[in-house]
């Protein structure tokens, strides 16, 4: 009997780590008045010249969030918000050569020392804090008072494993966690 | 204008009426199974049964006719999570029943709401008392997300694609077939996505006596 118990805890603990390091993200678009009003009143207020905006409802690890998308200044921005409308951060679509040059430097070393061979496809700055200073911080370009990240999605080959990840990096270039991206299956495009 | 319009149609009608055409019904099912990080195996059954042949005389050009069944077998090498080589073996039950070795090197494009899927393909077919009948194929897919920015658990999606095939016969004319699909999935979960849709093959592009054949196909693609 007690074995049976000890199994069922080492399968438990076995199975969290593996499950939180994979991306399985769940999205639907929605309409606006699906969207919280909260989240629709920030968005309204802060970007009042956008005016095609999407907005999905997101499940991550099952927790719920909205977020709106649209293009401002040139950029893809994906404004994240929680079940109640609150803001969660702000990412902006860039190229990989748009993260300053030493934090740039820091994530090649990192990627060079971890893979045989690499290659980044996407790359988002993202910025998190009070909704004032990110808006702040988003306007003017100017990160201080806010926390930036960089979320970046990329190839990664080593010895044992050729996969898709996504590796959340500090402002400076420093790895904070990462997790595969789950490719769809891809059966009916290749047969 | 209207009357241009009015021409084409009648243009293009009139040639379809002067071609063979023939369809029916196309059901499909693909069993998928990783067994390796990098190693999957895949099961694909396909049967044509035709309800539609204008060769036949008037009262019997809709008639239900069993044309063939397709048992393929491919072994996938996943070169990265984009780029896989496939190598597979087909058998057919026709009457002819014919063998076919199968050589593929598909390559996967993501974007947002789309992904492009390309397939070469090279085939060699085996008849009896035949020299082998060699194809070269490229196939352009395309499936599109309809309620997201990712075909989730639940959702629909588009999915069409454009093949052009050139067929090689010892001591036979050169020749050209093309195929378009155009599809409706909804995507179950991981494990299986279901399509239907249409399949239109023109065959004899080059050869005399342009070659219609236009199915209703749906498929499920299972992933264990």
């Amino acid at each position: 009997m007690e074995s049976k118990y000890v199994l069922l805890i080492f399968f438990l603990f076995a199975t969290v780590p593996i499950s939180a390091q994979e991306k399985r993200e769940y999205e639907r678009a929605i309409s606006l008045e699906d969207a919280p009003e909260k989240a629709l009143y920030w968005i309204e207020s802060s970007f009042p010249d956008v005016n095609k905006i999407k907005w999905y409802e997101e499940f991550n690890s099952g927790l719920q969030s909205f977020e709106a998308k649209f293009t401002w200044q040139g950029y893809k921005r994906s404004i994240e918000f929680d079940e109640y409308g609150a803001l969660e951060d702000i990412e902006s679509l860039i190229s990989f050569r748009e993260i300053p040059r030493e934090a740039r430097q820091r994530l090649i070393r990192y990627f060079q020392q971890h893979y045989e061979k690499y290659k980044v496809r996407r790359v988002q700055c993202q910025l998190s804090g009070k909704p004032g200073d990110v808006l702040i911080a988003l306007k003017s370009n100017d990160s201080a008072g806010v926390s930036k990240r960089y979320e970046v999605e990329y190839y990664g080959k080593t010895e044992d494993e050729n996969q898709l990840w996504e590796g959340l990096f500090s402002d400076s270039g420093q790895l904070i966690s990462k997790r595969k991206v789950v490719v769809r299956s891809v059966d009916n495009l290749t047969y | 204008m209207k009357w241009l319009g009015l021409c084409v149609v009648l243009f293009a009608g009139s040639t379809i009426q002067a071609q063979l055409v023939s369809g029916g019904m196309m059901p499909e099912i693909a069993i998928s199974h990783r067994f390796h990080p990098a190693w999957s195996a895949t099961i694909k059954m396909q049967s044509q049964l035709g309800l539609y042949d204008n060769q036949n005389p008037e009262p019997d050009r809709w008639t239900y006719d069993f044309r063939r069944f397709d048992l393929q077998g491919f072994i996938a090498y996943r070169m990265n999570p984009f780029w896989s080589l496939s190598g597979g073996y087909q058998a057919r039950f026709d009457g002819e029943n014919p063998q076919r070795s199968i050589q593929q090197l598909a390559f996967i494009q993501k974007f947002t709401r789309l992904r492009l899927g390309h397939r070469l393909r090279t085939d060699q077919t085996y008849l009896k008392n035949e020299p082998v009948a060699w194809r070269v194929r490229y196939r352009l897919s395309t499936e599109i997300a309809l309620q997201g920015e990712s075909v989730d658990d639940g959702e629909f999606y588009l999915i069409f694609s454009e093949e052009l095939i050139s067929n090689h016969q010892y001591e036979r004319p050169w020749d050209l077939e093309n195929r378009v699909t155009s599809s409706l999935g909804y995507y179950v979960g991981s494990k299986a996505k279901m399509e239907a849709g249409f399949d239109l093959r023109t065959g004899r592009i080059i050869v005399s006596g342009i070659r219609n054949r236009i199915w209703m196909r749906w498929g499920c693609f299972l992933n264990f």
